[in-house]
């Protein structure tokens, strides 16, 4: 039987970024993986507040999902760096802590849901990479992508180390004939775990930075896979333009949505052209071409 | 003493001496120090609003008419199956209080405070 | 300061089994273990809390980050500086700072290389990493592995890390 995925989209995604949920669901099917939402959930719980503030209650609550994944029978997906990293770190956590584990299921047991620790947690980047294949996906794309783009990974999605998430990333959009564009501030944050902390720095020397040098180097588009990424570049857009400080930048793409692209999909199949964060129609002539 | 503890006596005199220089004592301050030092809430206004908004709701971004009308333009179903809105958010919401009640009746909670 | 108080701290001279290290070259700039830091000792994310600073800085059209926190040093020249002898370095190696000692005069701040000691914003005390009792919030909190909690014998193997 084929393994079930059970995908985790988060608080951002369904909001703010509907347009990479379907582009994530459409791709999926073409993989032909048997992917579907994990149902029922609440929030991950977010790792940059609820870890800083209270581990033991983040852990708990983290936790719940875990156990609805045990209890739907899948694998958890995540596309957000910090809902992996709090089902991940959580889940590694309660595997390696059988009296943490049992502390765990004596709060879980009170709502009716038990654990243990027998969930996979994926990164969407892992199931592309190491559940279906680079050579699967190449034999898939109808259409390379000549687009040259910057790619922002992520702080979390470093947590295995520049050698897992980081390099699917990479390898990934090369597989779609995508140019990436190296910046100096590539590995820099993206600036939404400072800002409640910092929000100036957060915006102008995080994601204002990293958006005024995509417009320098002329690229067509940044792709990310992270929702909380995602909403800080909008929100930086939104701030930034505002100020009149942005006049123009390249879109905010979501992996999935190049994928789709790659696959053969129109941009209108998956709602990329509600696309607000910037000039889609260029991309789009471009594509076209 | 031997030499090395020499050492370190001389640059430490050397730093006080530098130091020295300096006016570094804050008259006002000494009006801080113990016994009258009294203790304040430094919690900023910024951080409460939004963990209560994420404790409250279960979530972060609650779907508003606007995204769900960009859902269902995206192809979408308007209410994600994860639980974010009506019903099923309101079982979301009691779930995650429960959680945070029972937590906070078994005094998991270390760092106590403001949170639930 | 006498000479028999210099003494008696440098018999006690030790360093904590384990200190925090950070590597550039994995830093993101995040700031999450400042936030951590800031929290743990304020409960609030005011960096003024905060006892690990991250600074960036530019070289040759590369950025980085550094972050710089105390080093637990074995003869700590706060401690030594300290003429109410509030800095004091305990069995486990680390420096903590005795609140009600300190009359906020700075000194410790001034006699550290790294100037890491800082004076609490209102009450005026000075304030400085404590290691989180032997659990670093910075480290745990750190996603792209800059800072690291490791054994002290073990600094060695690292000193590539530290070579530019």
């Amino acid at each position: 039987m084929k393994r079930r995925y059970g995908f985790f989209p988060g608080c951002v995604m369904p909001a703010k970024w509907p347009w990479a949920e379907k582009a994530i669901l459409l791709t999926a099917k073409r993989l032909g993986l048997n992917f579907d939402y994990l149902r029922d959930t609440v929030c991950c719980a977010r790792p940059g507040v609820w870890k800083v503030l209270d581990k033991n209650g983040w852990i708990a609550l983290t936790s719940y999902n875990l156990a609805l994944a045990r209890e739907q029978e899948v694998a958890l997906v995540d596309s957000c760096n910090g809902c992996w990293l709090s089902h991940f770190e959580v889940n590694e956590l309660l595997r390696d802590n059988p009296a943490l584990l049992a502390k765990v299921n004596e709060y879980l047991s009170t709502i009716g849901k038990f654990y243990d620790g027998s969930v996979e947690v994926k990164h969407w980047l892992q199931i592309l990479n190491e559940d279906v294949g680079l050579k699967e996906i190449q034999e898939l794309v109808k259409r390379p992508l000549r687009l040259r783009v910057v790619r922002h990974v992520g702080c979390h999605a470093r947590k295995l180390g520049d050698d897992v998430l980081p390099r699917y990333f990479d390898e990934i959009l090369e597989a779609l004939g995508v140019e990436i564009i190296d910046t100096p501030y590539d590995r820099m944050c993206c600036g939404l775990l400072l800002f409640l902390a910092d929000p100036q720095t957060s915006i102008k020397k995080r994601a204002g930075l990293k958006l005024k040098t995509a417009n320098t180097l002329e690229v067509d588009a940044v792709v990310l896979t992270c929702s909380g990424c995602f909403d800080q570049f909008s929100r930086a857009i939104t701030l930034l333009r505002e100020e009149g400080d942005l006049p123009e930048n390249p879109p905010i793409l979501h992996l999935a949505e190049l994928l789709a692209l790659a696959f053969g999909f129109s941009p209108s199949d998956f709602g990329m052209i509600y696309n607000t964060t910037g000039n889609i129609a260029k991309l789009q002539a471009k594509l076209g071409k | 003493m031997s030499r090395k503890t020499s050492a370190v006596v001389h640059s430490v005199k050397k730093l006080l001496h530098e130091a020295s220089k300096l006016t570094v004592v804050d008259v006002s301050r000494e009006t801080l120090q113990y016994p009258w030092r009294k203790e304040i809430s430094v919690t900023p206004d910024i951080l409460k609003p939004a963990l209560s908004r994420e404790i409250r709701r279960g979530v972060v971004y609650p779907i508003n008419g606007e995204s769900l009308k960009l859902r269902q333009l995206c192809g979408l179903k308007p209410e994600p199956p994860h639980g974010q809105c009506s019903r099923k958010a309101l079982k979301s919401k009691l779930v995650l209080l429960k959680v945070c009640r029972v937590l906070d009746a078994l005094a998991l909670k270390e760092d106590g405070g403001f949170l639930y | 300061m006498s000479h028999k108080t210099l003494q008696v701290h440098v018999a006690r001279r030790k360093l904590p089994s384990k200190v925090v290290v950070h590597d550039y070259r994995l830093c993101t700039g995040c700031k999450q273990c400042m936030i951590a830091c800031a929290y743990r000792h304020s409960k609030s994310f005011d960096f003024r809390f905060s006892m690990i600073v991250v600074e960036e800085f530019s070289e040759g059209g590369e950025s980085y980050f550094i972050a710089a926190t105390c080093m637990q040093c074995p003869t700590p020249f706060c401690a030594e500086a300290c003429p109410n002898n509030a800095l004091l370095k305990g069995e486990d190696g680390v420096v903590r700072v005795d609140e009600i000692r300190c009359k906020g005069c700075s000194l410790c701040q001034y006699a550290c290389p790294l100037s890491h000691p800082k004076l609490h914003p209102v009450q005026g005390y000075a304030m400085k990493c404590d290691l989180c009792d032997g659990e670093p919030r910075c480290v745990e909190m750190c996603s792209s592995g800059a800072l690291k909690f490791i054994e002290v014998e073990k600094l060695v193997e690292l000193e590539d890390m530290y070579r530019v």
